[in-house]
């Protein structure tokens, strides 16, 4: 039994793209247990629902996480049309997919990126950087911002995808797959990169079901739990399966990562074959009385919007509960027994989004 | 080969012409959705105030009881969000420019007035330009 | 095509059946999804969330601000120690019998326990500074 130091790793490290603090327990480079800490970045957003009305807590939900940003502002959306009974028109629920789809593609490509960076492969990190910045310039040229969309609001969207722009955004997406392709075939077959993921940070089916892990690092494991299956949007009307992997480790949670960007492109492409002609918004009336959970899936995994009204403009209580939230304590877990220098990889591959976690 | 798929991208990437623009050189070419910064058309506002109204972080200041008339946009507080552009009436005097605003050195908020028009029509609006 | 608005049943409990209803949801299959607190006027209202196989359903406590103690359910879900470290920190309530308590240093704050006053109190908590926003309209 060696002697045991508590080193701190966190807030700024340059593999952390948002500050955590980790106190790991090491005994001579094995780390024996991680204590986590957060509230760096705690913007109170939470409360802000008190001084906004509800039909601007918009602008603030979509301003929780700029990697996540689309689907927290339509996940309020959904949330506070649940509480009113709203019947969004079908073309913006085939918008919504769409731009939520693409918010994924960007998401995972940026993922992808940060992960090699996190091992040392700085190619291949500006190679992923690469791809996402064409698909940025798209997202602007749709949506308006490169990073905050600014297009959902209650009731429906804010703004249209033109019929002609279809087929432009069609024909890019295609080369932007192209090329995406060439990546996630590195971190498939590359030997450095299995070298440093494969049988690091491993968890087991029952384990990461029990310590309420969501998204990749539950699919990775075996679990076929994806929120998309629950129908909200058009996703009731798109053929797809969740992408399920077995190993458990970080190999794992990397390929179902990859997969999942294809299958993002391919539900872009289904979306945009049955889209509807017709308005795009729908007028609200009244205010918002009782209480609503909405559950999408980001990138990242179930994020949960509970609005709870009492008749007036200003909301009760709303309450953000963010996937990588739900990680930390399997990350926890991962983090127990493994070398001093697999800590940033088995961080990086939970994702971990902390300006969500703390809103 | 384990090895040779970075390879191949590593050496494709090489041969490329570089994936980076030369700016100020080379400029990004304009796209038109984009929402960049919000201006005004001072000539044809009537000054009902919705835009103030709607902005959700209070960044538009309006003062139609002097004479002239002010508007002020603070464009530090502007979330970029489009709602003052939606709820003008006339559609025709605040807009969102495609170009983003330029640095500036100072913080400052940018006014445009407008010289209250006499009860009787056929007098000109004068505008002052931005400060 | 119509949206489907997803069915999602709230039982209203006791804090001292919470442990043994948690442990029957454990054994049924269902993992936690969430745990949230709303600060009302004179009560704290909890509630626990549970999913299995895309069926959603929640529990819920109303314990007194003045004596807001509540067990905590680590026993049965681990996972559930950053939640309960939360409502130590943000709300004040205290959490009895937590397998990994951070004892308030869970969260990094300025001001201890922020969440734990209602709208109105903030109100006039900040009455006395009125808050100068621009944005005035003459």
């Amino acid at each position: 039994m060696g002697k045991q130091t508590i080193i701190p790793f966190g807030p700024q490290h340059p593999v952390l793209p948002e500050p955590i603090h980790l106190d790991l327990v090491l005994e001579d480079e094995k780390v024996v247990q991680a204590i986590p800490s957060v509230g760096f970045i705690h913007r109170g957003l939470e409360r802000l629902a008190e001084k906004r009305e509800f039909a601007e807590m918009v602008y603030v939900g979509e301003r929780i996480c700029g990697i996540c940003s689309f689907i927290h502002s339509h996940a309020f959306c959904h949330a506070i049309e649940g509480v009113m009974k709203i019947e969004v028109p079908e073309r913006a629920q085939y918008l919504r997919v769409i731009w939520g789809e693409m918010s994924r593609i960007h998401s995972h490509l940026l993922w992808l990126g940060l992960m090699a960076d996190s091992f040392g492969f700085e190619n291949l990190f500006m190679n992923s950087w690469r791809i996402r910045e064409r698909l940025l310039d798209l997202i602007e040229a749709t949506a308006g911002g490169r990073v905050i969309f600014g297009s959902c609001k209650v009731g429906g969207v804010r703004r249209d995808i033109q019929a002609d722009s279809m087929t432009d955004v069609f024909k890019e997406l295609r080369e932007i797959e192209e090329m995406s392709r060439e990546i996630t075939s590195v971190f498939e077959k590359d030997s450095s990169v299995k070298q440093r993921t494969v049988g690091v940070g491993v968890i087991s089916k029952e384990d990461a079901y029990q310590l309420g892990a969501v998204g990749p690092v539950l699919r990775a494991s075996g679990n076929a739990i994806d929120m998309r299956q629950l129908g909200y949007g058009a996703y009731g009307n798109l053929q797809f399966a969740p992408i399920v992997e077995t190993g458990g480790d970080c190999y794992a949670r990397t390929m179902v990562r990859c997969r999942e960007t294809h299958q993002s492109f391919g539900l872009i492409r289904q979306a945009i074959e049955k889209i509807t002609s017709g308005p795009i918004e729908v007028k609200i009336t009244g205010m918002p009385t009782g209480e609503f959970f909405a559950r999408l899936e980001q990138p990242r995994g179930e994020v949960l919007h509970y609005v709870k009204g009492n008749g007036t403009k200003f909301l009760e209580r709303y309450r953000v509960r963010t996937p990588t939230f739900a990680n930390v304590p399997p990350l926890v877990h991962m983090l127990a027994g493994c070398q001093l220098a697999d800590v940033p990889v088995i961080v990086l591959s939970i994702d971990p989004c902390i300006s969500c976690t703390e809103r | 080969m384990p090895y040779f798929e970075m390879s191949l991208l590593a050496i494709k990437s090489a041969l490329k012409k570089a994936a980076t623009r030369l700016y100020p050189f080379v400029v990004r070419p304009d796209i038109p959705k984009t929402r960049g910064r919000i201006d005004m058309h001072i000539d044809f506002c009537t000054f009902c105030t919705l835009c103030a109204r709607k902005c959700p972080t209070n960044a538009i200041e309006i003062d139609r009881k002097s004479s002239p008339r002010v508007f002020k946009l603070d464009r530090f507080r502007c979330i970029l969000c489009g709602a003052c552009v939606e709820a003008c009436l006339t559609k025709k005097s605040i807009y969102i420019d495609n170009h983003y605003a330029p640095p500036v050195l100072k913080r400052e908020v940018i006014i445009w007035t407008q010289a209250t028009p006499p009860p009787k029509a056929a007098a000109p609006v004068t505008s002052a330009k931005p400060v | 095509m119509t949206t489907q608005f997803e069915e999602q049943p709230v039982l209203n409990l006791d804090r001292k059946d919470l442990v043994s209803k948690v442990a029957e949801l454990k054994k049924d299959g269902y993992r936690l999804v969430q745990v949230c607190a709303t600060t009302l006027a004179e009560t704290f209202d909890i509630t626990y969330s549970f999913d299995k196989a895309y069926k959603f359903t929640s529990l819920r406590l109303s314990v007194p601000r003045a004596d807001a103690v509540v067990p905590s359910i680590t026993g049965e879900y681990f996972g559930a120690f950053t939640y309960e470290n939360e409502l130590q920190d943000l709300f004040g309530l205290k959490v009895t019998d937590l397998k990994l308590d951070f004892k308030g240093n869970f969260y990094h704050l300025a001001k201890k326990t922020p969440f734990n006053e209602t709208k109105a109190e903030a109100e006039k908590a900040a009455a006395p500074s009125a808050e100068n926003t621009p944005g005035q309209v003459n």
